[in-house]
């Protein structure tokens, strides 16, 4: 039994280095809102595919990202429409409405990054209870430019497949299992102010998982609507918190809105921000915000310096364009990445591209440094990503031509109406150098419009073709076969 | 009056009208043009394979490597192309004009100006034209094939169908009659029909030579392309029918009501159905392998894949070769009344359902149907007449029926 105490004392080695950290940042927004960003941070110290003693790491979530080979994945579940401008950049850069997921899956060949996609996307779906197995085909992309892994990957070939589900909706059922894998779940830390009736009728919510090599970060931001100018926890969560999360190496609420009377008094003052230690706090914990009379205290968070807007014009059903414009608001050139992952049924003309800049009538081709372009072949969406130069303080405009494919009657779904997501553009910002991260910016989801046939027809259009076809079939016939006659008329 | 217009001024005309500034006609794309012959996709393919991106690794470009080839290189798709398809018109016109002046021995200087007006402002082939669409190749190249068939010369015969055949697969099917026109005779056998005297061995080193230049031409575009993936987006889309864009046709509504269950059954029996009808036609008009030919050419139009207005336009154009059957026509002003009458209805309910949105696919639809009528009229009853023309004029009180 001597062999015991070494693996007790690794596995012993192996939870003394896992850490639990959380984290909630309360910024007072400009226009009266309040945003909300918890961030929920389990190390590992060492690598998924060492030996799965977990204490504090999520068991189900650490098999499945093994089991996959996924090196690093990055979830977000997105309701509401970030405000780029009124907001600033947001604290989790994945605002996508829907479902977003991206990964660098370890593979050593294309089949078996696919098959492994299929795996964990599926087994996510099951963890989270949100139907990310729908991110099938049509959806998934490879963009060679715009996701890059946010730190080294391990040893070994990765690819990258990003998929986005717009119609996907968030609520209880996805917040649920999400608290479920944090060591202390609802019941104490910060998580308990987790309301899913408040958060979820928020203006802006947003559930995100992060893997990136033994480091799990689960994330929630959202932008609340407090009920009075005065508000505290209590009124604008409706929850306060009971006890401190004792495994929680650090625990940590902080308050963005300079000059504004906390109660009780903040313990430490970092950069701006009042913060307090959960950890050495009275329970139960409760906080109020008094804005001085007369007066508004907010933060105005630094917004993107590129800002993405994007149509569809044309108002047939068959045809019509793409109309996008990027707004730089820097004194300086700019290099953005923009992806389009557009669905097999929207097709793009390339050669009817046109770049302009604010009102000058030139075409600017220039503008364009590359281009890669990998084009629909059903059920595989496009993806274009051409890197673009934006001049300084001004407004570039991209315009495409596009069909619209008329589908089968099998490929609608129930409600054919209703029309198509078209999933968001995404802007990625790319850094001047290496060592400045790259930022992205989402556009909006599009709903494309398709034509579509009579759905109550498939038997009278097959009975009405066969009829036609056969009719002239068999007189054709009839009277190449018919002996002719001379007879009194 | 008339003396003036002859074939030479109206080819002039017609290069005058492609070079004059002539109306946006992209709202009767589907009407005109089909996802193999539209010009917006030939660009876009053309332009994908100048940067480096095989166009047949996906998107709408579904030409034939040929065309792919010649568009990229030497043919102009800028200001100068309405010029090439009026050019490719021309030559349609007078390979109809000479085809048939070989066919009838003698010059009818009126005949020829009617033929020559006809095909070059016929709306169905002209504004095809107009549109850039590449079917006015297709409908030249046609007419090539059969002037060279006429003038018993088999090699220019077969090399003019086989680069028809990489652009459209359903002209295949016309290698039996344009193999009987070419070992047999292009005069008219309809008025007085002869047995068929030439040894159908003699077909067996034409249909040899077809193949070889098919062969050939599947090898270039392979060394174009650079993998086979053509194959599966040019001809495959004629047999699997991918693209449901609605056109005149029959297929596509057919096709996109269709449960998958049954799709490649009706995938085979809409082919084997254009399929039936070359040895029954060939085998009935041998005495005139010619009038089989443009026969067979009706009922393709009608029935085939991706049509547009420029198939039965051609048909159209090319019944006029054929003036001894015109007064036994039983019922040509119906039919060109369904013409019209199908034509317009074509253009209304198209932008009814798909520019304003207040109709729906059925109305489309229907106005197929009622072209496909229109079709089916003109062909059985051009049959009707080519049949009924070899018992000539009947006295009074008689009448020649079908028993």
């Amino acid at each position: 039994m001597k062999w015991l105490i070494p693996v007790c004392l690794f596995g012993a080695a192996c939870a003394a280095a896992e850490r639990f950290d959380e984290r909630l940042v309360l910024t007072a927004l400009p226009d009266g809102n309040v945003l909300g960003h918890w961030t929920f941070t389990t190390t590992l110290g060492h690598d998924l595919s060492h030996a799965q003693h977990y204490t504090l790491f999520p068991l189900g979530l650490g098999q499945t990202l093994n089991v996959h080979g996924a090196s690093e994945l990055h979830l977000a579940l997105n309701a509401g429409q970030w405000d780029y401008k009124l907001w600033g950049s947001p604290p989790e850069p994945s605002v996508a409405s829907g479902a977003e997921l991206w990964t660098w899956i370890r593979a050593s060949n294309t089949t078996q990054a696919d098959e492994r996609w299929v795996g964990l996307r599926n087994a996510l779906a099951g963890v989270f209870c949100a139907s990310l197995g729908s991110l099938d085909d049509q959806r998934t992309t490879t963009p060679a430019l715009s996701f890059k892994p946010s730190v080294q990957l391990p040893l070994g070939k990765h690819q990258l497949r990003h998929a986005t589900l717009p119609a996907e909706h968030v609520c209880t059922e996805n917040l649920t299992p999400f608290i479920k894998l944090l060591p202390c779940k609802a019941s104490a830390g910060l998580a308990a102010l987790l309301n899913p009736h408040v958060l979820f009728s928020a203006p802006f919510h947003g559930l995100s998982v992060h893997y990136t090599h033994g480091v799990l970060k689960l994330a929630v931001q959202a932008v609340f609507t407090p009920p009075r100018q005065d508000w505290s926890l209590n009124t604008l969560l409706d929850r306060s918190i009971a006890a401190a999360c004792t495994v929680a190496s650090s625990s940590i609420l902080s308050f963005v809105a300079a000059g504004t009377q906390l109660d009780p008094q903040p313990s430490t003052e970092v950069n701006g921000a009042l913060q307090y230690d959960l950890a050495s706090a009275t329970f139960p914990f409760e906080v109020t915000v008094r804005h001085p009379v007369n007066t508004i205290s907010s933060h105005r968070r630094t917004s993107p310096s590129v800002s993405l807007r994007r149509t569809m014009t044309g108002s047939a059903q068959y045809a019509g364009g793409l109309l996008v414009q990027l707004e730089n608001a820097r004194n300086e050139t700019v290099r953005v990445s923009y992806l389009e992952t557009l669905p097999w049924f929207v097709t793009l003309y390339l050669h009817t591209l046109e770049i302009r800049v604010n009102d000058d009538p030139r075409r600017r081709i220039d503008l364009l440094e590359r281009l890669s372009y990998v084009p629909p072949r059903a059920p595989a969406p496009t993806t274009l990503e051409p890197i673009l130069r934006l001049p300084p303080l001004s407004r570039v405009t991209m315009r495409f031509q596009l069909e619209r494919a008329f589908m089968l009657y099998t490929q609608f779904p129930p409600d054919a109406q209703r029309g198509w997501d078209l999933p968001p553009a995404i802007l990625t910002v790319l850094p001047a150098s290496t060592s400045t991260h790259s930022e992205r910016v989402y556009g909006k989801t599009l709903l494309a419009d398709l034509p579509t046939p009579d759905f109550s027809m498939p038997y009278n259009v097959a009975l009405m073709t066969l009829m036609l076809c056969g009719y002239w079939f068999s007189e054709v016939f009839r009277i190449i076969t018919r002996k002719f006659v001379v007879e009194p008329a | 009056m008339e003396s003036w217009i002859t074939p030479s001024s109206l080819a002039i005309l017609r290069v005058l009208v492609a070079l004059a500034p002539l109306p946006d006609l992209s709202q009767f794309v589907h009407q005109l043009a089909t996802p193999l012959t539209a010009f917006p996709r030939l660009k876009e393919g053309v332009f994908l394979y100048k940067n480096a991106i095989n166009p047949y690794s996906g998107g709408p470009f579904r030409h034939s490597p040929i065309q792919l080839l010649l568009f990229s290189t030497i043919l102009p798709t800028g200001p100068l192309a309405p010029l090439l398809w009026a050019a490719a018109d021309i030559l349609g016109a007078w390979c109809l004009v000479q085809i048939f002046r070989i066919r009838g021995g003698s010059i009818d200087a009126s005949r020829e100006r009617q033929i020559a007006l006809f095909y070059l402002f016929n709306p169905y082939t002209f504004l095809s034209t107009t549109a850039l669409s590449t079917s006015t190749f297709d409908n030249a190249l046609y007419m090539l094939a059969v002037l060279f068939a006429c003038k018993r010369r088999p090699a220019a015969s077969m090399l003019a169908l086989a680069v028809l055949t990489t652009s459209s697969l359903t002209s295949l099917l016309l290698l039996p009659p344009l193999a009987l026109l070419l070992i047999s005779s292009p005069k008219s056998g309809l008025l007085y029909p002869q047995p068929f005297t030439a040894k159908l061995q003699s077909t067996v080193p034409v249909v040899a030579r077809y193949f070889a230049y098919l062969v050939a031409l599947a090898a270039v575009s392979t060394l174009v392309v650079g993998d086979w993936s053509w194959v599966a987006r040019t001809w495959g889309a004629t047999l699997t029918l991918p693209d449901v864009t609605p056109n005149p046709g029959l297929w596509w509504y057919f096709f996109t009501e269709m449960f998958d269950h049954f799709r490649p059954f009706f995938l085979m029996v809409f082919s084997v159905h254009l399929i039936a009808y070359v040895a029954p036609i060939c085998l009935k008009f041998q005495h005139d392998p010619l009038f089989a030919t443009v026969v067979l050419q009706g009922l393709f139009a009608t029935f085939k894949a991706y049509p547009s207005l420029a198939d039965p336009g051609l048909f159209v154009n090319t019944i006029a070769i054929f003036p001894e059957v015109f007064p036994y026509l039983r019922h040509p002003v119906v039919t060109t009344m369904l013409h019209l009458y199908s034509s317009l209805l074509l253009v209304l309910f198209h932008n009814l359902w798909l520019v304003q949105g207040t109709g729906n696919a059925n109305f489309y639809y229907a106005s197929t149907m009622v072209f496909g009528l229109a079709n089916g009229f003109a062909v059985t009853d051009l049959i009707w007449a080519g049949l009924r023309a070899a018992f000539g004029r009947i006295p009074d009180g008689w009448e020649v029926t079908q028993t």
